[in-house]
C-alpha cells in the first residue's frame, strides 16, 4: 500500500518533469540582445557585462563615474566575440530624477535598440548599529539600493510589455533573505528589491517578461571594500585570544568561493589591530561591530566573476529562475514555477478549492493564452483557468500543502 | 528500530515543549507600561491603543492630524480602568525629520516615563500597475512606512537597551510577506520594514528588546478606504456575469473576520458600476487594476480590533512574527524565511 503510494508519487512528479519543458519560459537569446546594466562600472556590474558580452550581446553601461565607465569599456571590450558589438557608456546617477534615467534609456534604446535586458546593479553598502548609523544613511541605502532600481525599471518596463520579451534582473543580497546584525539599514533596502521584483513578476510574467532577483554572498569587489571601511563605532572592547579564534572548518562555505580562511585572515587583522596598526588591505573590516565581523568571517567572500556567470545563467535560461546565489545556498532559495495554465477546473470544483484556490490565485500565474481568455470572460471564470489537476482531489490538497510548505518561499514550488 | 527513533523524537519534542517557558521571554507587564502608537489616531493603531490601555497602560498617540488625534483620545479614555491612566497626544509627521521625532519622543518619555514598548503603525498603501504608480509615490510610500518606522524606532532603542526591556511593533502586511499585482511600491516598503525588523532583533536581542512584525491582512480601516480610492488606469473592459459571481463560501477565511462575504459585496459594487453610480462606501475598490481586484476579493476583510488584539497579545509575549487567522498563519510560516522563531510550536510548523 504504501509502496504503491510512493510509486504513483514517483510517477507523477516523473510526469511533471517531462511535461515542464513544454511549459517553461523561452530562453533569452544574448547573441545580439541590448543588455543594459546599471552600476556597470566596477564589481558584479562590470562582470555580468563582460559575461553577457561573451555571449555576444550589446552592452550598455550606465554609472556616475566616466572615468571608471570608460576603464570598464576597454575591459569588456577585450573580449568581444565579433565586429558588431558595441559598448555604450553613459553617466548619470540612477537614484537622482526618474526623467534623467527615463532620457538615458531612451538614448540607449536609439543607439543600441530596444532593451532585452535590464540588470540592476546599482547599490552601495553601509554597515554599523542601528543607534550608531547616521540617520541620513537610511535614507540615502534605500535611495540607491532602491529607488535606483526602481527608476531603471519603469524605463524600460513599457517597451519590454510591448515586445512581448525581456528580463530584469535585480541585485539582492544574501542581507536580503535575512536581517544581519549592522545591517538594518542594508537588509532593508535589499528587502524592499526583493518585494519590488515579487510584486513586479506578478504583473509582467502574462508579457513574456521574467524578473531575477540575486542573492550574491560577499563578494571581492570595490563595493565590499567599500562597506568595509564604514566608519562606525563600538571599538574593540574584549581581549582577543587569538589562538582560540582560528576555526578554518567554519569556512567550509562553497567550492566557487575563495579557499583562502577568511577567519584566520580576520583573526589576522584583529591581532593586528590589537598591535595597533591597521591594515586596510585586509578583507576583513576591523571597525565594523564586533558582530557583524564575526558573521562576515564564517562566509567565504566569493569573486564576482563566479557570482556573474550564475546571474546571467539565470535570468536567461528557460526557467526565468527566479533565484541564486554562487555560494550554494540553497536553504535561503527562492524558485519561481513555470505557468501553471494546464487544465480547468469547473465551477463546482473552483468552489470545493476555494480556500486553497485562494492562495494559487494571488500567484496571478496567467500564461499569455489566459490572459486572452479571461479578458473576454467574467472574472468568476478566470479562476477556472490557472488551477492545476492536481488540485481536483481532496486528498492531494493536504499533500500539496505539505509539498509546498517545504519550499521555503510562498508559492514557489520548484519542478526540477 | 524505527518506533524507538519516533519514541526519541516524541520525548525531545515534549522535553522542548516543558522546557520552553524557562527559556521563552518574559511577557511585558502592560499595566503602568508607556506605549506609544505613531498613527494611533486612527485604523490599527487606534485599535491597538485601546487594546492597550484597556490593560492598564500610559498611551502616547503621535500622528499628523490633532483634530483626530483628540477624537482618538476621547475614544481611548472610555476604556480606562483606573483613575492614573494617561492618553498624551503628540502632532508630528513621523517621516519629515528625525529631530522632529526625536524631541517628540522626548517629550513623551519626561510626562510618561520611558518608553516600553513602540507601535510603528503610521503608513499608507496605494494601488496601481507598475507603469502607471506616479514616480513619487514610490518614494512617498517608502518615507511613510519605512523611514517613517525607522526614526520612531531609532529614538527610543537606546533607552530601552539601557533599561534592558522593550517591545518594539512594526506593523507590515501581507503584502509585505509575498508580492502581489499592483503593489509594486507599497510590497516593497513593507518588505522593508520586514528587513529592518528581522537586522534589529538580531541586534537587540541580547538586551531583552523583542521585536514584532505583524501581518494583518485586508483591514476595515479609513486607511483601507484611501487605498481604494486610488486613481487608477484599467477601466473595467469586460461584461461582468452577476450572477455566476456569488461564492459566499470564499469568504469562510478566518473565523476571526467579517461574515459578509467580500464577493457578494464586490458584486454589488460591480453591478452598481455598470449602472453608472459609483458607491464609495463599499469596500471593494472600483477602479483599481482587475487584478488587483480581483486578489482582494479573495480574502476576507478584517476588523481592526480583532487585529489589535493579536498584535498586542504577541508583542507582549515577544513573538517576532504576528500574523492573524489561520490563513495569516499558513502565510507566515510558508513565508517564515530566516525570521527569528521565539515559539516552539512556530519553529516545528515552519520546519514541517
Amino acid at each position: 500500500m504504501l509502496l504503491l503510494a510512493a510509486a504513483f508519487l514517483v510517477a507523477f512528479v516523473l510526469l511533471l518533469y517531462m511535461v515542464s519543458p513544454l511549459i517553461s519560459p523561452k530562453p533569452l537569446a544574448l547573441p545580439g540582445a541590448h543588455v543594459v546594466v546599471t552600476g556597470g562600472s566596477s564589481g558584479i556590474g562590470k562582470c555580468i557585462a563582460i559575461e553577457c558580452y561573451k555571449q555576444g550581446a550589446f552592452i550598455t553601461l550606465v554609472a556616475r563615474n566616466e572615468d571608471k565607465l570608460l576603464q570598464a569599456k576597454k575591459e569588456i571590450e577585450k573580449h568581444s566575440i565579433n565586429d558588431k558589438q558595441v559598448v555604450l557608456c553613459i553617466s548619470v546617477d540612477v537614484s537622482q530624477d526618474y526623467s534623467q534615467v527615463e532620457n538615458v534609456i531612451k538614448q540607449a534604446q536609439e543607439k543600441l535598440g530596444p532593451v532585452d535586458m535590464l540588470v540592476n546593479c546599482a547599490g552601495m553598502s553601509l554597515a554599523g548599529k542601528f543607534e550608531d548609523l547616521e540617520v541620513s544613511t537610511f535614507e540615502r541605502l534605500m535611495s540607491v539600493n532602491y529607488l535606483g532600481s526602481v527608476y531603471p525599471s519603469r524605463a524600460v518596463i513599457t517597451t519590454m510589455k510591448e515586445r512581448r520579451v525581456g528580463r530584469i534582473v535585480f541585485v539582492s543580497s544574501q542581507a536580503g533573505q535575512l536581517g544581519l546584525f549592522g545591517f538594518t539599514a542594508y537588509s532593508s533596502s535589499k528587502f524592499a528589491i526583493r518585494g519590488l521584483a515579487e510584486a513586479l513578476q506578478m504583473e509582467v510574467k502574462p508579457y513574456n517578461v521574467y524578473v531575477t532577483v540575486a542573492y550574491p554572498p560577499d563578494t571581492d569587489t570595490p563595493g565590499f571594500a567599500e562597506e568595509n571601511k564604514t566608519k562606525c563605532s563600538s571599538p574593540l572592547d574584549i581581549n582577543i585570544n587569538t589562538e582560540t579564534v582560528s576555526h578554518p572548518e567554519l569556512n567550509a562555505g562553497s567550492a566557487l568561493c575563495s579557499d583562502e580562511p577568511a577567519l584566520t585572515r580576520g583573526r589576522h587583522s584583529l591581532s593586528k589591530q590589537s598591535g595597533g596598526e591597521r591594515n586596510q588591505s585586509e578583507l576583513i573590516p576591523l571597525n565594523l561591530p564586533l558582530e557583524t565581523r564575526l558573521i562576515s568571517e564564517t562566509t567565504s567572500v566569493c569573486k564576482p566573476e563566479q557570482v556573474a556567470k550564475q546571474i546571467v545563467k539565470d535570468a536567461i535560461e528557460i526557467w526565468g529562475q527566479l533565484e541564486r546565489e554562487a555560494s550554494g545556498g540553497w536553504a535561503l532559495a527562492w524558485k519561481e514555477r513555470p505557468c501553471r495554465c494546464m487544465f480547468r477546473l469547473n465551477r463546482a470544483e473552483y468552489r470545493k478549492h476555494r480556500r486553497l484556490l485562494k492562495y494559487l490565485q494571488t500567484w496571478g500565474e496567467l500564461c499569455p493564452d489566459c490572459v486572452q481568455r479571461h479578458r473576454k470572460r467574467a472574472p468568476a471564470d478566470w479562476a477556472d483557468f490557472v488551477f492545476p489537476a492536481y488540485l481536483k482531489s481532496k486528498q492531494t490538497h493536504s499533500m500539496f500543502l505539505m509539498i509546498r510548505s517545504s519550499s521555503s518561499y510562498f508559492g514557489r514550488t520548484r519542478l526540477i
